[in-house]
């Protein structure tokens, strides 16, 4: 009876170091969507409780106790990094674990390389941490949310896991190099 | 070009897919008669002025939205949800 | 997709379908040119069992009381009707009636459905059933979401599939019929057990949380290998495909109707959906439009898609083209080239020979109009 072995997006690659910027694939555990059915916030906000959330409004993510509740969307979030209770007929509920790629991109050049490829402003009076947006990374649908003052946590289609890496990556050099 | 997502806040024109004028949201159904299907797919005002067209927010939140412009002065005016239309069921 | 690094490894030529690379074939040490490891790959699937990597077809998870409704209103045919643990092919029109898509749907469970679409085409219905959501029935009890990324899935076809699978999962496949749809076990891993074939072989898919698909390919090809058959990849697909006369977006070109690939009868009678009073129109079915056939040509000469058909003998003119080829592969079981295309009232010229060219490429001979399924036309293999 075979056992299968999981791999991530971009299993087995080492962090990118770029000066004191950090680009590194994080392994986000589990990642359910979470689509709220009409007429269900007083019931969907009961039955999530117990994680110590809320749905969130738009543009917001929240964190209890190691998972964070994100919203992603019309009328969705997505709960990463704890199981889903059961949500009953609240919301229609999806496994999104293994679609996505959850890298995370830290230090005094994440915001500006991030910049080349996202049409917002992510300077941090602009884009606080607890913001979450759903924004393309160039031509790729991505999750874009800010965790710390110089942190990004950027969750984009699997399968675009290695173009997502490079652009970044030469977004990170040319900066750095022009700063040299 | 930018567009005023109601969820997401004003974004860049390029999250967004452009089908056509608001005359999309009002299908005949099968009881319906040719000529409305005409009317409905093909047959449309093209005003200088103010238009209500239909964007989709795509590398957005893949919301529906119907935005107000000026096709004189360039201006959007402002959007609102397909979804929170009054309509019945 | 998570067979890719397995693919490049046996030094597949991967090409671009959609937003991704997929293997054109397996080559193997000693085949000189790329017809040999696709004819070798059609055998596989034919008289043994072969395995390709379907992931990148879009998958959209359905849910709610309304789902059935949804998909009532967006197919053709009805779907509310589908029994749990079941799968249907579904027609999806655009509103002026013309094709948008095929696919198959499976229901999972009473309020819970999952929709296929073409690899290619997956982000336009999404943006489709968006709208059809949003515009008409915002606030019925429906929510749906790609899940394309979040599942790998994997073909296995041909007369050992099922010993194959037998051999591979926690329990034997036992009583499970063309169409179905179940859960199934590999080790801790709770996956997805299809029965569909698009090579018209009996066939199965599984689908696995994407983080287990490279080990699941790794795996299910090393035990076909062991069984004489091995990967196949988009030649070998298509070929096995076009001997069945299955459809792709080669024949759903967009100006194609349900009537156009002999499905007319798919449009319900009992319900409205998208497209249906546009698909009504005088000159949307009848005699005088091009319709799929399948074409056979009388020698071994090839054949194009994008050739034009002529009656023999008539002068060729832009105006005397009865219609053209949309698919075209070389078969190993006929010895000859095959095409799907559509003629001018095509389906009542069966038997008749009619003159292929393509003068771009010199190309000018007789074929036999055919039915497009070319081989086992009964399907008794897809039920075996």
């Amino acid at each position: 009876m075979p056992e299968l072995i999981a791999k991530t997006a971009l299993a087995g690659k080492k962090p990118l170091v770029v000066g004191a910027t950090t680009l590194a694939e994080v392994d986000a555990g589990a990642i359910t969507s979470i689509a709220r059915f009409p007429g269900q916030g007083e019931v969907l906000d009961n039955a999530l409780k117990p994680l110590g959330f809320s749905f969130p409004a738009p543009n917001n993510f929240a964190e209890a106790a190691g998972a964070r509740l994100v919203w992603a969307g019309r009328e969705q979030a997505f709960l990463i990094g704890a199981d889903c209770p059961d949500l009953g007929d609240a919301a229609a509920v999806t496994d999104q674990s293994g679609g996505w790629v959850t890298l995370s991109l830290t230090g005094p050049l994440a915001a500006d390389a991030l910049m080349r490829y996202v049409p917002l402003d992510l300077r941090l009076a602009h884009f606080p941490v607890g913001r979450s947006v759903r924004t393309p990374l160039y031509h790729m649908p991505m999750l874009l949310m800010r965790v710390a003052d110089d942190g990004f946590r950027l969750m984009l289609f699997r399968s675009m896991a290695r173009t997502a890496w490079h652009e970044i990556e030469v977004a990170l050099k040319t900066l750095a190099a022009r700063a040299a | 070009m930018r567009i005023p997502c109601p969820l997401c806040g004003s974004r860049d024109r390029r999250e967004f897919y452009y089908y056509g004028s608001e005359d999309y949201l009002n299908r005949p159904t099968d009881q319906g008669t040719i000529e409305e299907l005409d009317n409905h797919l093909f047959l449309r005002h093209n005003p200088a002025g103010i238009t209500r067209d239909l964007w989709y927010h795509e590398t957005g939140c893949t919301s529906w939205l119907i935005v107000t412009r000026n096709t004189i002065t360039h201006e959007v005016l402002g959007s609102e949800l397909v979804a929170d239309r009054k309509k019945g069921a | 997709m998570t067979s890719d690094q397995a693919s490049r490894d046996r030094a597949a030529p991967m090409i671009e379908a959609g937003l991704w690379y997929r293997p054109s074939y397996f080559p193997k040490p000693g085949e000189a040119i790329w017809r040999e490891s696709c004819d070798r790959e059609i055998a596989y699937v034919r008289e043994a069992v072969g395995v390709a990597d379907v992931s990148t077809l879009g998958k959209i998870d359905i849910q709610g009381r309304d789902a059935g409704r949804f998909l009532d209103l967006v197919y053709t045919n009805m779907f509310s009707t589908l029994p749990i643990g079941r799968v249907r092919y579904g027609l999806m029109l655009r509103e002026d009636g013309f094709v948008l898509d095929d696919g198959t749907t499976a229901r999972l469970g009473e309020n819970h459905y999952l929709m296929t679409t073409t690899t290619a085409v997956a982000g336009l219905v999404m943006r489709h059933l968006d709208f059809v959501h949003q515009t008409h029935c915002a606030n019925w009890d429906l929510r749906f979401i790609s899940v394309t990324e979040s599942w790998a899935q994997f073909a296995v076809a041909g007369p050992m599939a099922r010993a194959l699978l037998n051999g591979y999962l926690d329990q034997p496949i036992g009583d499970f019929p063309f169409m179905a749809v179940g859960e199934v076990a590999i080790g801790s891993v709770q996956a997805r057990l299809f029965r569909i074939s698009f090579s018209g072989e009996e066939g199965y898919e599984i689908a696995v949380p994407t983080r287990f698909g490279e080990a699941l390919f790794r795996d299910l090809v090393a035990r076909a290998e062991t069984m004489g058959g091995g990967p196949y990849g988009m030649e070998a697909l298509n070929v096995l495909r076009i001997e069945k006369g299955f459809i792709t977006h080669a024949e759903i070109h967009g100006r194609v109707t349900a009537f156009d690939i002999g499905m007319e009868k798919m449009v319900s009678a009992k319900k409205d959906c998208i497209g249906k009073l546009a698909a009504s129109r005088p000159g949307m079915i009848g005699p005088d439009r091009e319709q799929l056939v399948g074409i056979r040509p009388l020698g071994a000469e090839p054949i194009t898609s994008g050739a034009h058909l002529f009656i023999p003998g008539a002068e060729l003119s832009r105006v005397n083209s009865q219609g053209y080829t949309t698919s075209v592969g070389f078969s190993p079981m006929f010895g000859r080239y095959l095409a799907l295309g559509f003629l001018l009232n095509g389906r009542a010229r069966i038997g008749e020979k009619i003159r292929l060219v393509d003068r771009l490429r010199n190309i000018d001979v007789l074929a036999e109009v055919c039915d497009p399924v070319f081989h086992d036309k009964q399907g008794e293999k897809l039920r075996a």
